[in-house]
């Protein structure tokens, strides 16, 4: 018995840092395609500056922060909480934050429920609209934000994914990339450049 | 085919039928209310709704309410309930009261005041610890938005003119109240279109990604209730039968859209409605055969199943099984026509007064709606645009 419920929180615990793993190459995906593909380009352009996404499990205190600036999309290794302090306050960061934006339309959320909501997504297994259907998803901001976001993040499937994998649960509409290597070189490239000459770079 | 998972949640109690007006101050003390905040439309005040409800006592009386409400006016209305210290919420009206009125509770609930707090999917509030409940009974007085039985809200943003959708348990009633005198001055053209977006809510609730065996009992009696009763209640506004089965079957379908969400016909007629002004059931009306006919090979079966609901059985067994889905789309095309002209409501663009000019506005507003997500069949940019010009 007691074996038993140490193997559910062995393999709970082991999903959690798969998901956080494959999470972190997702938001590396972000980074990338940000400045490379064109549709994701076009997403994030539509943004408001300075523009926070948060992506991962219900209830953890780390989960995969990117803000949006001029010059791409910069990884954020700081707390929710202050992070919401800090957008909360514009004139402490004024002149990164636009004023005239309230703090909600500058940042949004997307949570998965649980350790196996974020499992079933981040495996491939259902598709994000699968998941939302199944009310997986949370999400704190606005909806119309969301669905620009779940737009980019499926992009960014569609490098990463197998081919047979992004056929199944990406939305068929979706044109898989070619030469998705050369996505994958930049992944592993993009943290080693400085953000001023990232964009010559790539 | 059973879901894998699903969710369903409908604590709403329907108190429907004759004289169910006079019970609210009795449902309003057993929920705890003292001093209840009134949202109503002018026209429903005039016509002395609130003398039939009765025994109010001093409640506070807002009639000041837009077409959308916007974040601005929600705010000054929640500061207003709460400066008050109203521990009742009761709204009559339409869609839009109603949305306000969701909005407005959620917020004193909090004790908070900025509706953009709000915004999201089920998102627990971190302040969840100190909801206060806050009784609310909601009376619709037009049979088609079924906003008394669903979680989702819109409010318009006044710097963008964006319409959000806001989706939160918190927005359910405890209680809502179906009277058919509610209804007995609804102009028929209102009739017709809220008659449609009821339809399209039972028809896109059957066939969502989130149905499930219950959102679809809901939905197929809405549908059959509709079928039987919308041209009847068009033709003759003055029999309570036809408008009580309408109300009814618009609650019904409210609560199973609720669960199972609406699809890309309400993502474009949310479109609509935020580029060219058009009333949101006209909008729904005009597109619900156009997107029927474009996924009709995806949901095939399903729009055959619902055939049977909405023709009666008599029809549906004479209809070869392959040929089902197509009669139901020709059905709901006679219904549409014939409404048309009887009172009016658009059947394409041109009627609406939409030009091919708006159509890219409206296409890059309805992907970005959230409804288009649970659509059955997935909608790419090229989809919607061919949709969008076989409406022209």
């Amino acid at each position: 018995m007691e074996e038993h419920r140490e193997k559910i929180l062995q393999s709970r615990t082991l999903k959690r840092k798969v998901v956080k793993l494959i999470l972190s190459v997702l938001g590396q995906g972000i980074r990338v395609c940000r400045n490379f593909d064109e549709e994701v380009r076009a997403e994030f352009d539509l943004l408001p500056e300075n523009f926070v996404l948060i992506i991962g499990i219900w209830g953890s205190r780390h989960p995969l922060i990117l803000q949006s600036r001029k010059d791409g999309v910069h990884r954020i290794h700081e707390s929710v909480s202050s992070l919401v302090k800090k957008l909360s306050v514009p004139q402490v960061i004024s002149r990164r934050v636009s004023l005239e934006q309230p703090q909600e339309t500058r940042m949004l959320e997307i949570r998965c429920k649980s350790v196996e909501a974020a499992w079933r997504m981040v495996t491939a297994k259902v598709s994000s609209s699968q998941a939302y259907a199944r009310h997986d998803l949370l999400i704190k901001g606005e909806i119309t934000k969301a669905m620009q976001m779940l737009r980019c993040i499926e992009r960014v499937e569609s490098y990463l994914f197998p081919k047979s994998i992004a056929k199944r649960v990406l939305p068929p509409q979706l044109k898989i990339p070619q030469k998705r290597w050369r996505m994958w070189i930049r992944m592993l490239h993009v943290g080693k450049i400085k953000p001023q000459r990232r964009k010559r770079a790539l | 085919m059973m879901p894998e998972y699903f969710e369903f949640y409908n604590p709403v109690k329907i108190m429907c039928g004759e004289a169910a007006l006079e019970n609210i101050p009795y449902e309003l003390t057993r929920l705890g209310a003292h001093k209840i905040f009134v949202l109503i439309s002018r026209t429903m005040l005039n016509d002395g709704i609130l003398e039939r409800i009765g025994g109010l006592g001093k409640a506070l009386i807002e009639t000041d309410i837009p077409k959308d409400s916007s974040f601005a006016v929600v705010k000054k209305l929640a500061q207003k309930a709460l400066a008050a210290e109203c521990d009742g919420v009761l709204a009559v009206g339409g869609g839009s009261v109603l949305d306000t009125a969701k909005v407005v509770r959620a917020l004193i609930s909090q004790r908070k005041t900025n509706p953009r707090e709000l915004l999201g999917n089920e998102w627990v509030q971190k302040s969840s610890r100190i909801i206060e409940r806050i009784p609310f009974i909601m009376v619709p007085t037009t049979s088609g938005t079924g906003s008394e039985c669903t979680s989702v809200a819109v409010v318009q943003d006044e710097q963008t003119h964006i319409k959000h959708e806001i989706i939160s348990d918190q927005f359910l009633p405890d209680a809502a109240v179906l009277d058919p005198r509610c209804t007995e001055k609804l102009p028929p053209r209102l009739t017709a279109s809220c008659g449609m977006d009821a339809l399209c809510h039972a028809i896109e609730a059957y066939t969502g990604l989130q149905k499930n065996p219950l959102s679809d009992a809901y939905a197929v009696s809405a549908v059959k209730l509709i079928g039987k009763n919308l041209i009847a209640a068009v033709r003759e506004p003055q029999s309570e039968e036809y408008r009580m089965s309408m109300a009814c079957a618009s609650t019904m379908a409210g609560a199973s859209f609720s669960n199972s969400m609406v699809g890309l016909c309400h993502a474009i007629a949310h479109a609509m409605g935020a580029v060219c002004g058009v009333p949101h059931g006209e909008a729904v009306g005009m597109m619900l055969p156009k997107v029927m006919r474009w996924q009709l090979d995806a949901v095939k079966e399903e729009y055959g199943e619902l055939l049977c609901a909405f023709c009666g059985v008599e029809y549906y067994a004479e209809i070869p099984y392959r040929q089902r889905g197509e009669k139901l789309i020709e059905a709901i095309e006679d219904t549409l026509n014939h409404l048309h002209q009887k009172c009016g409501i658009p059947v394409s663009f041109k009627d609406a007064g939409i030009g091919r000019k708006d159509l890219r506005q409206i296409l890059a507003v309805t992907i970005n709606d959230g409804a288009s997500l649970t659509n059955p069949k997935p909608a790419g940019r090229e989809d919607i645009w061919n949709i969008l010009q076989s409406a022209l």
